[in-house]
């Protein structure tokens, strides 16, 4: 069943799974409630994330060139299979919607407040539906442009802001009650890493004799795009001090500190064309995932016809979700990360845990042979 | 006003896809095209008019705080 | 055919779409807009309400430098007062009269009036900080009296009292007897527990001039005291701001003086805990080149060079002990020693952070200060007659 015929290659991996976690992070920075300690909070977040990832990947590897839909029908069997299959895609096209909505609620609230929620909305999932039309291998290809612009601009936004930094702000590390820095980065955790399962509908269609390198390359671009994120934490947190856990936007108001000589000012654009960018980026993977995922459930012969009508869905429970900004924020931060937490841990860790217990994939030749 | 182009839209968007399915005499997508722009269709429809929607957002937080109460507890 | 079709569709939906994009929503035209350069915040005549002034700029009427310079020349600036509960209601009101919108990305300065200060601007802040259109980095003052009277004031440089301001300020280093302070930071004390906010008064002239002396200081909101411009000096020694500015010796002999150019400073501060008492080691170190040189006497050897620095750094010791004693006879942490221990010893820190009032008024300050004087322009001994 080709649903899909693109494949893509190392870097547009890399690329995409960079932009992803980069993503919509970059501009609402989750972990919050760790204050000045939010850096240890992204370290500490970010190696639970490398943990899910070497879950998700080993499965991608364990079942070349499969995607979660076909995994779960391997490991759960046809029907409890498709019913977590069906559970993911509800998941998926929720977090697409999200991720619509902070596009949407940023853009509103900081530059044209009069516009409604919905225009933006509807334009973004629009150029979203555009480009999963366009299959995987597009995406993985724009994220290839897209990403070392985002990635050079966060690099020189955060060199423009040095004369703002205090270092001062970072101290005293450390001085935090344990259950917040656990909540803190935890959230980190479920935000920008835990929400890499949908990589799981994207692993597939990878070139086939690169399948051995998924996990490596992956774990190795996640180390690589937390670097980046942290330096943009740390710049947001040295430069904001104790207003970052009170602003909507850390990352936008720490740029509209930039004041070089006087003619570097009003560099607001930059880290909004970034987030564009990597926004877009993010919310076309999922989208994808969420239209794939319902295709191969269906077993249709092509997902284009579900684009569009999946779209307005989306676009629809992106507004239901939330009636004002402060609740968008307030669920991320106190509802998601445990309501994540069967998605991004659970179920992969108990496929996982099956896969290797009842020795699956087994060999076409159908007698139980060991898997190395 | 709004409902006019909901209706726009949603032709559009049948104009768009129906044909090439029709053409390539893809039934099946056929019919879960249509279904689910249906579904589509019923909830942007309500919304427009004003019907008010239950929101994932909420039902995730009641399902949360009803297993998150017992283990607060423990903190 | 369905090609040609889809073409056709697609290319009318993007035609379509586009009318739309261009964000005419939120379409801001260049002439509906004043654009509002000072924000000035009073005490209205009602009780509980606010005046608010505001100075806007008609760009339609800014003459280049070169052409029309000279009296009778149509000032582009307006000045416009209105009342209001809220900040915000208040700037709404002014689309009454002014047939542009206030608009104030190019906002250069907040002036809170002097009354208003010392009953507490926590109530007319929150807009400035809230709103996407006002800067983080415009500057917060506080008035000699009102505050509408100081957009009233007329530099003769500049057009707009907000750029005359911000200019001013931007120099503060030059004398550094003034402190700049930005939204940002000005929020940032206002938001610590300890630290205390400060901002700088600005007042007119007799020549209508704007000036900028002095700096307010204030207990968590209100405005409780002043220093003078040597004693803000003193508190931006031990902020390292002070990287600027004249010292002016008198030497023990009449009619001689010193003047000290400072070039750099730097400045540590050290806090201790030691038999529960709280001590604070302020280490300034300073760089100066000696400016002027009013004496006859030989000052160009290894001992009266020496004399010259010690003398520098007795002024700086003094500047910054009239500093701390003002601060302390207001009970505010204008320097932010309670942050340093914070930032030191943390756990300690939750102990005595609600008495902080408490402790900085028995807290123990040394100050060492090492001034280092470098060049001495072009001549090395003064040409007075001995």
């Amino acid at each position: 069943m080709k649903l899909e015929g693109g494949q893509i290659s190392t870097s547009g991996l890399s690329f995409l799974l960079i932009c992803y976690i980069f993503g919509s992070t970059i501009i609402i920075i989750p972990g919050r409630e760790a204050e000045h300690n939010i850096w240890l909070a992204y370290i500490a977040g970010m190696t639970e994330g490398l943990v899910f990832a070497f879950i998700y990947t080993t499965l991608a590897q364990r079942f070349p060139q499969k995607t979660l839909i076909e995994i779960n029908d391997l490991i759960y069997g046809p029907i409890l299979g498709k019913l977590i299959s069906l559970s993911y895609i509800l998941y998926f096209l929720q977090l697409t919607a999200l991720i619509l909505r902070d596009f949407g609620d940023f853009f509103r609230g900081v530059l044209m407040p009069e516009t409604p929620l919905v225009v933006f909305i509807l334009f973004s999932a629009l150029l979203g539906a555009s480009a999963v039309r366009n299959g995987i291998e597009v995406i993985a290809r724009c994220s290839i442009i897209i990403g070392p612009l985002a990635i050079v601009t966060s690099i020189l936004v955060t060199l423009m802001l040095l004369p703002q930094m205090k270092i001062t702000n970072i101290l005293p590390i450390g001085d935090i009650p344990l259950k917040d820095f656990i909540k803190a980065s935890h959230t980190v955790a479920s935000v920008p890493f835990g929400e890499t399962i949908a990589f799981l509908m994207v692993f597939a269609f990878m070139e086939k004799e690169k399948v051995k390198n998924i996990r490596k390359l992956t774990l190795l671009t996640i180390i690589l795009g937390s670097i980046f994120l942290l330096i943009n934490i740390f710049q947001t947190a040295c430069t904001l001090g104790k207003i970052a856990p009170i602003t909507l936007y850390p990352t936008f108001t720490a740029i509209r500190l930039i004041n070089i000589g006087d003619v570097f000012t009003r560099l607001e654009a930059l880290v909004i064309f970034a987030f564009l960018g990597l926004g877009f980026l993010k919310l076309t993977v999922s989208y994808y995932g969420a239209t794939l995922g319902m295709a191969q459930i269906l077993k249709l012969r092509s997902y284009l016809p579900l684009v569009l009508p999946l779209g307005v869905i989306i676009v629809v429970t992106s507004i239901l979700h939330f009636e004002n900004t402060i609740e968008n924020i307030v669920w991320t931060s106190d509802i998601y990360p445990y309501y994540s937490i069967p998605f991004q841990i659970g179920i992969p860790l108990l496929s996982l845990l099956i896969a290797m217990v009842r020795k699956l994939p087994k060999q076409k030749t159908g007698s139980k042979q060991q898997q190395k | 006003m709004y409902i006019i182009l909901l209706f726009l839209g949603f032709g559009g968007i049948v104009l768009f896809e129906a044909p090439g399915l029709i053409y390539q005499k893809y039934w099946r997508e056929l019919i879960f095209f249509f279904l689910f722009l249906g579904l589509a269709f019923t909830l942007s429809l309500l919304a427009v008019i004003g019907i008010k929607l239950p929101s994932p957002a909420e039902i995730t937080e009641k399902i949360v705080t009803f297993f998150l109460k017992p283990l607060s507890n423990l903190f | 055919m369905h090609r040609k079709n889809k073409w056709i569709l697609l290319t009318t939906f993007f035609l379509f779409f586009t009318l739309l994009i261009c964000g005419c929503w939120s379409r801001k035209e260049l002439e509906t807009l004043a654009f509002v350069t000072t924000v000035g915040i009073d005490k209205a005549e009602e009780p509980g309400k606010i005046k608010v002034s505001l100075q806007m700029v008609d760009t339609t009427k800014i003459r280049p430098p070169g052409g029309g310079g000279g009296g009778g020349e149509e000032k582009p600036v307006l000045n416009m007062k209105k009342t209001g509960l809220t900040l915000f209601e208040a700037i709404r009101k002014f689309n009454y009269e002014s047939t542009r919108r206030p608009f104030f990305p190019h906002c250069q300065a907040v002036i809170y009036g002097e009354e208003i200060a010392r009953e507490g601007v926590g109530k007319y802040i929150d807009f400035i900080d809230r709103d996407p259109e006002l800067r983080r980095n415009l500057y917060v003052l506080v008035a000699k009296g009102e505050a509408s009277k100081i957009l009233e004031g007329q530099p003769p440089l500049e057009y707009t009292v907000g750029v005359s301001i911000n200019r001013v300020l931007d120099k503060y280093s030059t004398t550094s007897q003034i402190i700049p302070i930005d939204l940002q930071e000005f929020i940032e004390r206002l938001m610590s527990k300890t630290t205390a906010p400060v901002a700088p008064i600005v007042l007119v002239n007799k020549e209508k001039n704007i000036s900028v002396t002095g700096t307010a200081v204030f207990k968590e909101d209100k405005m409780v005291g002043e220093l003078t411009p040597r004693e803000t000096r003193g508190l931006l020694w031990v902020l390292n701001k002070a990287k600027g500015g004249i010292i002016a010796i008198q030497l023990p002999h009449a009619n001689e003086n010193i003047s000290i150019e400072v070039i750099n400073s730097q400045c540590k501060i050290i806090p201790e805990i030691k038999d529960n008492k709280l001590k604070v080691t302020v280490e300034i170190r300073e760089e100066g080149n000696l400016g002027e040189l009013n004496s006859p006497h030989d000052f160009a050897n290894e001992k009266g060079w020496d004399n010259i620095e010690k003398l520098t750094a007795g002024v700086i010791h003094g500047e910054v002990l009239a500093a701390f004693k003002k601060a302390q006879e207001f009970n505010a942490d204008i320097f932010g020693f309670g942050e340093a221990f914070y930032r030191k010893y943390p756990a300690v820190w939750r102990e005595i952070k609600d008495d902080w009032d408490k402790h900085f008024a028995n807290l123990e300050l040394t100050i060492k200060v090492e001034s280092t004087i470098r060049e001495s322009g072009l001549v090395f001994k003064s040409s007075m007659p001995r």
